[in-house]
């Protein structure tokens, strides 16, 4: 699973730069360039869900940065009370749970609002799940006042106390992440800071994060989330 | 090597000693300060690669390690209940050698000479130090149980020190007659990984659930009570029910003694007869801290804001081998260690900032496919010990769910670890 992911993202890096056509494709992207062209399979979800810069939430939430966000994260959108609760007990989508969750949605998170039957073709469910997860559009749509942790953003950061700091993460979050542990290199500090609060307030549950971010003040939040900003994700 | 150190030199020298601090190699005339870490486990190669790494070349960082290939503890279970392969649990060095400088030793540390500032190799070589790291892990009181012995460890392998111990535990367990018993004896307290043998209980059992059905297995501890206890119990009683006995040391009335030849294990309730066992015995600091004088009977005492020797200011212990509770003897609270460890090192060579001293720990444990469990906390550095911050458990009865994302976030941070020690 893990070198499969790698393989993908590797493969991901090379084809990004030469692709501006994404644009054009289906007429979904802001002509940045920045986004791959989709695989077929995702015309099943134009319907409902849009990714890109100007992506707005629909009749389904909109799809940037999947990677990057809390589970059921974005403003505006009403998500299903089973959709919250799942994403209480998982912190973002995976390889794994997107793949489960796009298998048969209603089956794996039973009282979804997606209203999607599901995709049986495994090869069309990882080339679909891995273009989301790792390619489509990163930059998430949220702005600041919809952010936690305000105070913490306007700390002044030190980049050395955040590189010490940086230790007690990485013993688990390895450069270009794994299964079940999400990368955090590269990550806009302002999402850093939003994640990390949340886990402050218990909003999301994970006991090793509540407990980790429960003891950083914001001099620490901030030092951290600029750190990791400043590191390229793989 | 001059008699005196930076840190004493600099203390007389006034003024004068500031412009040495960019360039001390040059102004002394001999080398960079000199960092030797004996040991290359969770604690070791952390430390040596934080130290190499974040002093960007300014410390000489020589990491000691008799083993080219190190094969972890922690997952070895995963090994034995057929998760992992065996290959999968082994990391080599060369990554520590060619991205950040270390100079990687492969011989074994034989003693230390505190006051020349010099461990002896096996070889005979003796490498000089400023500040020395302990990171040796544990050695086996293998006297500690009647009967027991380095001989006996073939026959009820203890299989603490992953490596061909467990190999040899799993090819017992799956040569083990139909409807045969496994008698597992856990170690007394303190001793490394505490959940670790109850995990090793529910792969033994994940294993003959499909292989022999009918097998039993019976846990002789040496302990009242265990971690996890209440999770692993019902997991137990969930995927394995009716064959994991557990007695503990409050009803067994304590270990009497062992025959390694025929597999009795006599207690003073019953004597148990197994058809396979693993027994693990109390445990100690690895002998090359009391070879540097640093122990104080079994363990090594630590200063909790720098993990130096409560014995010796240049000396540092880390992981097992030091008396780190609140924290518990485990790979990750080594690798959390080096790192404050690393951290105060630093400042005290190169006049790096150093920051405050802060540790954390999680243990992950697998009861059975796609149910995993956890145990964590944080902590600070106190005067005398170091102190829990806050901390968190699993729960019974938590869904599967939760369960299955418990184990991956485990092999997640596998991942993790693997690469904070050897990347």
């Amino acid at each position: 699973m893990k070198s499969w992911g790698g393989t993908i993202r590797k493969s991901s890096k090379t084809v990004l730069l030469s692709t501006v056509v994404a644009g054009i494709f289906l007429g979904l992207f802001a002509s940045n360039g920045l986004a791959l062209a989709p695989p077929k399979s995702f015309k099943k979800c134009v319907a409902c869900h849009q990714v890109g810069e100007d992506a707005k939430n629909t009749v389904g939430p909109q799809l940037n940065a999947l990677e990057e966000r809390p589970i059921g994260s974005v403003p505006g959108y009403k998500y299903s009370k089973a959709l919250k609760k799942f994403a209480q007990e998982n912190d973002i989508w995976t390889v794994n749970t997107l793949g489960e969750f796009l298998k048969k949605p209603r089956k794996y998170i039973r009282g979804t609002k997606m209203s999607f039957a599901g995709l049986k073709k495994e090869s069309e469910r990882t080339e679909l799940v891995n273009w989301l997860l790792h390619t489509a559009e990163k930059k998430a749509d949220t702005s600041a006042d919809q952010l936690l942790g305000a105070s913490a953003a306007a700390q002044q950061a030190d980049p050395e106390y955040g590189q010490y700091l940086s230790g007690e993460c990485v013993t688990c979050h390895r450069p270009g992440g794994a299964e079940g542990i999400p990368n955090i290199n590269g990550w806009e500090s302002r999402n850093f800071i939003h994640v990390l609060y949340e886990y402050k307030q218990e909003v999301r549950k994970n006991p090793v994060m509540v407990t980790v971010a429960k003891r950083l003040g914001d001099e620490e939040i901030a030092a951290l989330a600029a750190y990791f900003a400043s590191i390229e994700a793989e | 090597m001059t008699k005196f150190n930076r840190r004493g030199f600099l203390a007389t020298s006034g003024g004068a000693a500031v412009a040495t601090l960019a360039m001390p190699a040059i102004s002394f005339g001999q080398a960079k300060p000199k960092v030797v870490v004996v040991g290359g486990g969770a604690g070791g190669a952390t430390a040596a690669r934080y130290l190499a790494k974040d002093s960007k070349g300014a410390i000489d960082v020589t990491l000691i390690e008799a083993s080219k290939r190190y094969y972890t503890c922690f997952f070895s279970n995963l090994y034995l209940g057929g998760f992992r392969d065996y290959e999968s649990i082994g990391h080599g060095y060369d990554r520590l050698a060619v991205n950040h400088g270390v100079n990687v030793i492969h011989d074994w540390a034989s003693g230390v000479d505190s006051a020349a500032k010099t461990v002896t190799l096996a070889s005979g070589t003796k490498v000089p130090y400023d500040r020395l790291v302990l990171s040796p892990g544990i050695d086996m009181k293998y006297d500690s149980v009647e009967g027991y012995s380095v001989e006996a460890q073939d026959s009820m392998p203890h299989g603490w020190k992953s490596g061909s111990q467990v190999q040899l535990i799993k090819a017992q367990v799956e040569a083990m007659k139909e409807g045969g018993t496994f008698v597992m004896v856990p170690p007394p307290n303190p001793y490394r990984c505490p959940p670790g043998p109850y995990e090793r209980v529910s792969m033994i059992a994940h294993i003959l659930k499909k292989k022999n059905p009918k097998a039993k297995i019976i846990v002789l501890d040496q302990k009242p009570k265990f971690s996890k206890q209440g999770l692993f119990m019902e997991g137990w009683q969930n995927h394995y029910p009716g064959m994991i006995e557990w007695i503990g040391s409050d009803t067994h009335g304590g270990i009497k003694n062992v025959n390694p030849e025929t597999l009795e294990i006599e207690t003073d309730f019953d004597t148990f007869k197994a058809d396979a066992a693993s027994l693990v015995p109390a445990q100690k600091a690895g002998t090359i801290t009391a070879a540097a004088g640093v122990t104080d009977g079994d363990w090594a005492p630590i200063v909790p804001a720098t993990m130096a020797s409560k014995a010796d200011e240049n000396i540092h212990v880390l992981g097992d081998a030091s008396v780190a509770s609140a924290m518990p003897k485990s790979g990750f609270s080594a690798n959390s260690q080096a790192k404050v460890a690393a951290n105060a090192i630093r400042g005290a060579l190169t006049d790096s900032k150093v920051f405050p001293a802060r540790f954390s720990n999680t243990c992950w444990s697998l009861i059975d496919t796609d149910d995993g469990v956890k145990v964590g906390a944080n902590y600070k550095a106190g005067e005398e010990k170091i102190e829990v911050v806050d901390k968190f458990i699993s729960k019974t009865g938590e869904d599967s769910a939760l369960r299955k994302a418990t184990y991956e976030e485990s092999e997640g941070w596998y991942a993790g670890i693997a690469a904070d020690m050897f990347s």
